[in-house]
């Protein structure tokens, strides 16, 4: 059997609750980490597609990992191309997404009654200032954004594809989705306005939620259910909102997309954001078997307790350990962390946070730190 | 539950027209066209994540 099915096969283990093989490594490498870790500056390497595969080829060769989450990241040349508001490379080059919306307090209605016709007559028009230009220049440079994103992504996909079977890996999720009441939070209302929202227009809010749910569906089975192709759900508005919001406003549409995909065979790969303590009495009613779950800050011990014979668990290692800890520190903090999630099965190794630059580890730290797993982490 | 959101902007209706073909060949055009169209959608959807 090819190293890349074995990784699968050890990973569907772990997802089922079975005893695994050995303890999978995500991979660390972002193409933002790799472009620095290639000695190339942010900026170009974002901009040039050549710079960010060459960073990749350096980069993936250079770690330990099973799998990779994703090899996705946002392209200046095409947001630039659109001219968009929502996400714009900073001078240090990063590209990064400022506080803005797409809808107002009043719209709720049209949002409800054509969710749709809204998204795409309303929001994106509101989002990217291309939509303003007089024909035939509108249509021209929203074409021109397609090609920027096919001639960037075309070239980048085929080489990640390769490099990945080269290296005997492969890309876990295949679809990003998110939550009805994050994705109203996030690009429609902002943080700020649905802040308001959930306490002027509860109502209002419970029924968008139910509105979004067939389009966030939508969104998440591109691809067919297989353990190699989770969909992936960053949540981020739970640890920023009353336990009354999140169990009447935030939790019913998750809980029912959630029972949906799981329905239709997907596993998914949820990443909980912030601190959900508050809501480990609601995780436990997630579907078994199908979910890997992702906790930035939360107690391991208390997590396997409550779910760990449930869902599968990664996470909780503070990745700024690798920074600014001793290498001692950083190996004692992975031992505690396997004898506390690995027993049984159902733990992958990976950080509570997602990296985005390379000042974020020392490359020695991480080194060792995947050297433990591999050395102790079989069963 | 609808699976097969779009955006409504082109309806296949407004366009059969073009294609001169009846039937099963029809049908096939039309699954293929919607789910185009729900691909769109999921493009537009991106472009608000």
């Amino acid at each position: 059997m090819d190293k890349k099915q074995s990784r699968i096969d050890n990973i569907r283990k772990v997802m089922h609750m079975e005893k695994p093989d050995y303890i999978p490594i995500e991979h660390i490498i972002t193409p933002e980490m790799a472009i620095e870790y290639a000695g190339y500056h942010i900026f170009d390497g974002l901009w040039e597609t050549e710079k960010v595969i060459d960073a990749m080829r350096k980069a993936v060769p250079a770690f330990e990992g099973d799998f990779i989450r994703s090899t996705f990241y946002r392209s200046p040349r095409y947001y630039t191309s659109l001219e968009a508001k929502s996400f714009i490379q900073s001078k240090e080059g990063f590209v990064q997404h400022p506080e803005v919306h797409s809808m107002e307090d009043d719209e709720y209605d049209e949002l409800i009654a054509d969710v749709p016709a809204f998204l795409a007559g309303k929001c994106l028009p509101r989002l990217y200032k291309v939509f303003d230009k007089p024909e035939p220049y509108r249509s021209m440079a929203l074409a021109r954004g397609m090609m920027s994103l096919n001639r960037t992504f075309g070239p980048y996909n085929a080489a990640m594809g390769q490099l990945l079977e080269e290296e005997g890996l492969f890309v876990l999720t295949a679809a990003s989705a998110e939550a009805p009441f994050d994705f109203l939070a996030d690009l429609l209302r902002s943080f700020t306005g649905i802040s308001k929202d959930v306490r002027r227009m509860p109502e209002k809010v419970i029924e968008a939620c139910e509105a979004l749910l067939p389009l966030m569906i939508q969104k998440a089975v591109v691809a067919p259910p297989t353990v190699d192709a989770m969909v992936f759900m960053p949540l981020h508005m739970p640890p920023y909102i009353s336990d009354r919001v999140f169990d009447k406003m935030y939790w019913p549409t998750f809980a029912k997309m959630v029972d949906i995909l799981t329905q239709k065979g997907y596993y998914l790969y949820i990443f909980f954001e912030g601190d959900w303590t508050r809501y480990y009495d609601h995780l436990v009613t997630l579907p078994e078997k199908r979910i890997l779950g992702r906790f930035e800050y939360a107690d391991p011990k208390a997590i396997k307790d409550k779910i760990g014979d449930k869902m599968a668990l990664t996470g909780f290692y503070p990745v700024t350990l690798l920074a600014h800890g001793t290498e001692s520190e950083c190996i004692d903090k992975t031992k505690e962390l396997v004898d506390i999630l690995a027993p049984g099965g159902g733990y992958m190794f990976g950080f509570d946070k997602i990296t985005t630059t390379i000042k974020d580890i020392q490359v020695n730290h991480l080194n060792a730190v995947n050297r433990y797993i591999r050395e102790n982490g079989t069963y | 539950m609808d699976q097969k959101k779009k955006t409504q902007l082109f309806p296949f209706e407004d366009n059969q027209n073009t294609f001169h073909v009846e039937g099963e060949r029809l049908e096939k055009i039309q699954e293929l066209w919607e789910g185009d169209e729900a691909a769109f959608m999921n493009f537009i959807v991106g472009l608000l994540q």
